[in-house]
């Protein structure tokens, strides 16, 4: 009597703790490595032939097919649609001549500024520091902090400011490919209002360069 | 008397060059200190007072070298002028520096300042060993990182096999008293049956409570099997290792540096854009060494973009950095970035976390359609006044939905072909 209700209990244990271990080991397997992603369902859709971005240039030789042709270089020489090419070269007479020559094309407007000091918030501020005093917590680790706009750049005029943030200039490398053409322009807006930041209040540029709108807006 | 005289005014003598000597000294170091100010502020961008070269020469031994303190003066005032002059040497240090023309400082630092400059250069100030400073640096770092959080599992198994341990010696120590017991009362001794069996006979005698048991442990596992199973296919905590050790905690939140600094192309591309050397070089040209790895993660900017920290400039092949893909979405959903963060003001913390906290950069949402879907049901449209651009869209939607959050499902937000296509 005992016997048999012994053997048919061990037998449905016995089935329970194969189905539970089986569960236990299925259950491990979503357990995440750091460096794994985990288990996909079917990753052949989650990696689709089709070209990404940052495939890389998988061109070893010329082959031509399926999953061998990611980015190439463009043609030495190619210009992108709707790209102006800066005529200056990166030289000191090319750095001379930008101030000399180059005009800011887009009009000084309150929005401008306003966007000029979003992308100034961006990609200057923390080498340059919120008053362009060169004193942004990236400019201070530098082996020397960046110039002030409102002291030793000053005077800087706008092409020379448009020069550097394209080529760069000393310690600063080009942003060229971060900021177009456009977008720089209306980040030299904003330097130039920095550049007189820490005037005398008579003579502030704030008000003044406001009053300059108003006047461009009734004409 | 004449001796007397004599020696009062040696004595004299020596106290007015000692005096002198003193007073020269602290001129001397009050000179250094403005001289470090205006190092600092004018010539530090491009020069460095050791013979390392940055974008300028390297400083030391420079009045060695150039043919005297006067045309060191000249040339810092005005160097195109003194090379227009003629000047052979000023040709030659202009030719040796590739052509890069020294900014003009005249009317920028008076002619006084311009000297108390050359005497800072000519002694500079001893420098600290930078190795000590960066194992400083690392210990600080070291002692501010989290500790390693122990395992759950290991101890809660470490006590299961404790108790079932103790369970085995008590068992013993049961049965040993139960013979005493038996011995003392001449009874027949009281026989082990071992175990096993006396776990079956307990769990067939109490039938209630091991249907109880089986019934709960079930529930037990099938959650922990559907878990499972919706963990298939989600990266959340993926944290992979990089080829450079970048810490997003040190550039997005120590130095403050906007997310989008190096995610440039995130406001015009479906892409946040993954930066190129070139941008890592915009800091790190003046940067080698970092506070918790020192040279090594850093030099392998240099060598990936091929800058030589030596001759700096670009003079090695380039080989790129072949970064690891942390946020991956499927191929059959389309996101795009700028939508979502240049129209839908989204910060990039919604999806991606406290990235500025991120030592190793790790996934924290889901990123599955269900969390997708919560958000857009959750998240009312922004610039529904003031983006003029939709503005008859939004006129609409305001009529439509009288009186209600106006949400992003409620503009189709959730329609499947918004992103499965």
């Amino acid at each position: 009597m005992f016997g048999n209700t012994y053997h048919m209990v061990r037998k449905i244990y016995k089935r329970v703790l194969t189905l539970g271990s089986f569960v236990l080991v299925l259950a491990s397997c979503g357990k995440k490595d750091a460096n794994s992603p985990g288990i996909e369902y079917m990753p052949d859709m989650y990696r689709s032939p089709s070209l990404e971005v940052y495939n890389g240039n998988q061109l070893s030789d010329d082959t031509v097919g399926i999953r061998t042709v990611g980015m190439r270089l463009p043609v030495p020489g190619t210009v992108p649609r709707g790209f102006m090419p800066y005529p200056y070269a990166n030289d000191t007479a090319g750095y001379a001549a930008a101030g000399r020559e180059l005009r800011n094309p887009i009009p000084l407007t309150p929005e401008i500024l306003k966007e000029g000091e979003e992308l100034y918030g961006k990609f200057c501020v923390h080498c340059h520091g919120a008053q362009g005093g060169g004193d942004g917590p990236v400019g201070l680790k530098l082996p020397g902090a960046p110039p002030a706009y409102y002291g030793t750049l000053k005077n800087l005029p706008a092409g020379k400011i448009f020069h550097t943030i394209t080529y760069g200039k000393g310690l600063m490398g080009s942003h060229a490919s971060q900021l177009t053409q456009q977008e720089r322009w209306i980040l030299v807006h904003y330097v130039q209002k920095l550049q007189h930041s820490k005037d005398a209040p008579a003579a502030g540029s704030d008000s003044t360069a406001v009053a300059k709108v108003d006047t461009k807006k009734r004409k | 008397m004449t001796t007397t005289l004599a020696g009062k005014i040696k004595a004299f003598k020596n106290a007015a060059v000692l005096l002198l000597c003193v007073l020269s000294l602290t001129f001397s170091s009050a000179f250094a200190d403005d001289g470090a100010k205006i190092f600092k502020q004018n010539c530090a961008v491009c020069h460095r007072l050791d013979a390392q070269k940055l974008t300028g020469p390297g400083l030391a031994g420079v009045a060695g070298r150039v043919p005297s303190d006067d045309w060191l003066q000249k040339w810092i005032k005005n160097n195109e002028a003194l090379r227009k002059s003629g000047d052979a040497y000023a040709n030659k240090v202009f030719q040796d520096n590739g052509g890069t023309a020294m900014t003009v400082f005249d009317g920028v630092i008076s002619d006084e300042d311009i000297k108390t400059l050359i005497t800072y250069i000519k002694n500079p100030p001893a420098e600290k060993a930078p190795a000590q400073e960066v194992a400083k640096q690392g210990n600080e770092a070291g002692a501010g990182q989290e500790e390693s959080p122990v395992n759950t599992y290991l101890i809660l198994s470490g006590v299961l096999a404790l108790l079932l341990v103790l369970a085995v010696v008590l068992r013993g120590v049961k049965y040993n008293l139960l013979n005493v017991v038996a011995q003392k009362k001449n009874q027949p001794e009281v026989s082990d049956m071992g175990w096993w069996r006396s776990t079956i006979l307990w769990l067939s005698t109490h039938k209630r409570t091991v249907a109880a048991l089986v019934i709960v442990s079930c529930l037990w596992l099938s959650k922990i099997a559907w878990d499972g199973m919706m963990g298939i296919g989600v990266y959340t905590g993926y944290k992979p290792e990089q080829p450079i050790k970048f810490s997003h905690k040190i550039h997005a939140g120590d130095n403050a540096i906007n997310c989008q600094y190096c995610h440039s192309t995130v406001e015009k591309s479906r892409h946040a854009g993954i930066p190129s050397p070139n941008v890592c070089m915009n800091c790190h040209k003046g940067i080698d060494h970092g506070p918790t790895t020192g040279t090594a993660e850093i030099a392998k900017i240099y060598a990936a973009i091929g800058w030589d920290p030596q001759t700096q400039k670009y003079d090695k092949e380039p080989k790129g950095i072949k970064w690891v893909k942390v946020h991956n979405l499927q191929d059959f959903v389309f996101f795009s970035h700028q939508q979502h963060v240049k129209v839908g003001k989204l910060d990039c913390s919604n999806c991606h976390g406290d990235v500025k906290s991120m030592t190793v950069a790790q996934q924290v949402q889901p990123l599955t359609m269900g969390w997708c879907i919560d958000c857009h049901r959750k998240t009312e449209v922004a610039g529904m006044k003031d983006n003029p651009y939709y503005e008859e869209l939004h006129k609409k939607l305001a009529e439509k939905y009288k009186g209600q959050k106006i949400t992003v499902d409620k503009m189709g937000g959730i329609e499947c072909a918004k992103c499965h296509y």
